[in-house]
């Protein structure tokens, strides 16, 4: 039987389909053919540093120092020392709200001397893990137990952590007010946060 | 009358809210790296935000290269994108790495209605890396925590911060018992790194068969000189552990019973609590369960519950604290101590005293008596 051009490449055709179905592993079952397919999806998380003060605000109210007294002692833990102010139990609460770790600093936004006034008065900071956040701040602290606070950065946390319940701390303060000390003053405590 | 008294909570509610007053900042992205080259012009994207829309952010910069930095924008009215454009000079002198702070601080000139006020400032970096004359290197190296029968993740960076090649061959050592014991060792493929060029690799090291503990890694550099990295890491284990516990107690009284746990384990375990049981030679008494807590990889933890020593005698029993997490317990066999209230104890010191007092003043009377009715007798003669 003699074949001519057409039917020649129509054959060569149908074998060329047969072959690569083989090998691509098509099935004809007359059934909608479905396969899990898999794909990777890249999510490239930006770092972001954040800090926030979740309580920004710490009042001691007025007072006096008692009569005959050189100064008089109070902080935020609850001690009033020959004075008259009312005890104070709170602190600044700070939260790193980012998703890195960092290095903390506090210092003060005027000297002692501008902010309290008189003879030699002192003001100390304490940093503490908040209840609950064990671990928050590790590496240097020069705040473990109340240290004097000023205008120079010192390192509060070597590491301040980030997420969860290990990323807040709590400051306390103390102030050593001098007899002779006049007027409401106010003070900024600056946090810094320095990624690592 | 009734609204007055609303108005004035409502004020109320204010005034707390004013004191509590939450503030912050953030930035992003928190770093950038790039390598020095003279007259280098090139600008870095960063967005900074306060956490409140209606408060500002200032933007500053600080550091050895800060005379040639220049800020799009240096304050925003909540958040917003700006630019860092830098202008390097022809030439540094010092090699190494030299940081431009940029920062974001609230944008607050004074603190109102109260004694102290925090002000948060958060600061991100350009780091612009100048290279060493001949050969220099830099690495960083971290490993992770893991859990038993797991291997641990390790990432190490090597940077040639030199103006030559480098032929960079590194192996990690991993010990025990404070560096005197040997376990692990693993030598990377030898790499050769051109001036300028990082190499970073993130892998595995095969500590499936290292039981749970404390453990040193240990990366050694060698470059031509030897850099030394130590890290520690720890490999976990199913466990929560009883550390401490109250054992003291007072008698007819409701006492806390407080029992310190750590969580052993490198994840989360949930749902932990404990009972209590008291026993006194074996004949059961008493028990309590504390309330349950979640803890944290490695956490430490209290576990709380409370103790009636009501109609119990002051003296020694036996308390079984039994732990309950997941599917596992641990359990603990104590002795306990019921000790007098410290007012009884007081007043029998009180009564003891007062007992020896008088005895020494009768004694000290008779005596005296005795002394005159001597003399009297002696007179008489």
């Amino acid at each position: 039987m003699k074949l001519d051009n057409t039917e020649i490449i129509s054959y060569i055709s149908i074998a060329v389909i047969i072959i690569s179905l083989f090998f691509i592993g098509a099935e004809i079952t007359g059934y909608a053919v479905t396969e899990n397919e898999t794909a990777i999806v890249n999510v490239t998380i930006s770092t972001s540093a954040a800090l926030e003060f979740t309580t920004a605000l710490l009042d001691f109210g007025s007072g006096y120092v008692n009569a005959g007294q050189a100064g008089a002692t109070i902080n935020s833990d609850g001690t009033v020392t020959d004075g008259t102010w009312a005890v104070q139990n709170g602190e600044l609460v700070l939260d790193n709200i980012g998703n890195i770790n960092l290095s903390l600093t506090l210092s003060t936004n005027k000297t002692v001397a501008d902010f309290i006034d008189g003879l030699n008065p002192t003001f100390k900071a304490k940093v503490s893990d908040t209840a609950g956040n064990t671990g928050a701040c590790t590496g240097t602290q020069t705040f473990s137990s109340y240290a004097e606070v000023n205008q120079t950065l010192q390192t509060a946390c070597g590491k301040l952590a980030f997420g969860g319940d290990f990323d807040e701390i709590d400051i306390n303060f103390e102030l050593y007010i001098p007899n002779d000390a006049e007027g409401a003053k106010t003070i900024g405590i600056i946090a810094i946060g320095t990624t690592l | 009358m009734k609204r007055n008294i609303i108005l004035g909570l409502f004020l109320l509610v204010i005034i707390f809210a004013e004191i509590i007053s939450a503030g912050g900042v953030g930035i992003s992205p928190v770093y950038y790296k790039e390598f020095f080259e003279p007259n280098l012009e090139k600008n870095f994207t960063f967005n900074a935000f306060n956490t409140k829309a209606e408060e500002g952010v200032n933007i500053y910069v600080k550091g050895d290269l800060a005379d040639y930095v220049t800020l799009s924008n240096a304050y925003f009215l909540g958040g917003g994108e700006f630019i860092v454009t830098i202008k390097l000079p022809t030439k540094i002198e010092k090699p190494g790495t030299h940081e431009i702070i940029i920062g974001a601080i609230e944008a607050k000139s004074e603190i109102e209605g109260a004694t102290l006020g925090g002000i948060a400032a958060i600061q991100g970096r350009i780091d612009i890396l100048v290279p060493y004359p001949g050969k220099y290197s830099e690495s960083t190296f971290t490993i992770n925590n893991i859990n038993e029968g797991e291997s641990a993740t390790y990432e190490i960076e090597t940077e040639n911060l030199g103006s030559q090649y480098l032929d960079i061959k590194t192996t990690i050592e991993v010990y025990k018992n404070n560096m005197s014991e040997k376990v692990l060792t693993k030598k990377l493929k030898e790499i050769n790194l051109k001036p300028k060029e990082i190499f970073s690799v993130i892998e595995t090291i095969d500590t499936r068969n290292l039981p749970p503990g404390d453990y040193q890694a240990l990366a050694i550099i060698d470059w031509g000189q030897i850099d030394k990295i130590n890290q520690t890491f720890r490999i976990g284990e199913f466990l929560v552990e009883i550390i401490d516990y109250d054992y003291q107690f007072e008698e007819n009284k409701i006492n806390e019973f407080n029992i310190e746990i750590q969580n052993k384990w490198n994840t989360k375990i949930d749902k932990i609590f404990a009972t209590v049981s008291i026993t006194d030679e074996g004949r059961f008494l008493n028990s309590f369960k504390t309330v349950s807590v979640d803890t944290a990889p490695w956490e430490t933890k209290n576990l709380t519950s409370y103790f009636d020593t009501t109609g119990l005698e002051t003296k020694r029993y036996t308390a079984n604290i039994v732990l309950n997490y997941g599917e596992e317990i641990s359990s603990k066999l104590i002795a306990i101590y019921i000790n007098e209230s410290p007012k009884e104890r007081y007043a029998k010191y009180i009564i003891i005293a007062t007992i020896i007092a008088l005895s020494i003043i009768a004694t000290f009377i008779y005596l005296i008596l005795k002394i005159i009715k001597l003399r009297k007798n002696a007179k008489k003669k």
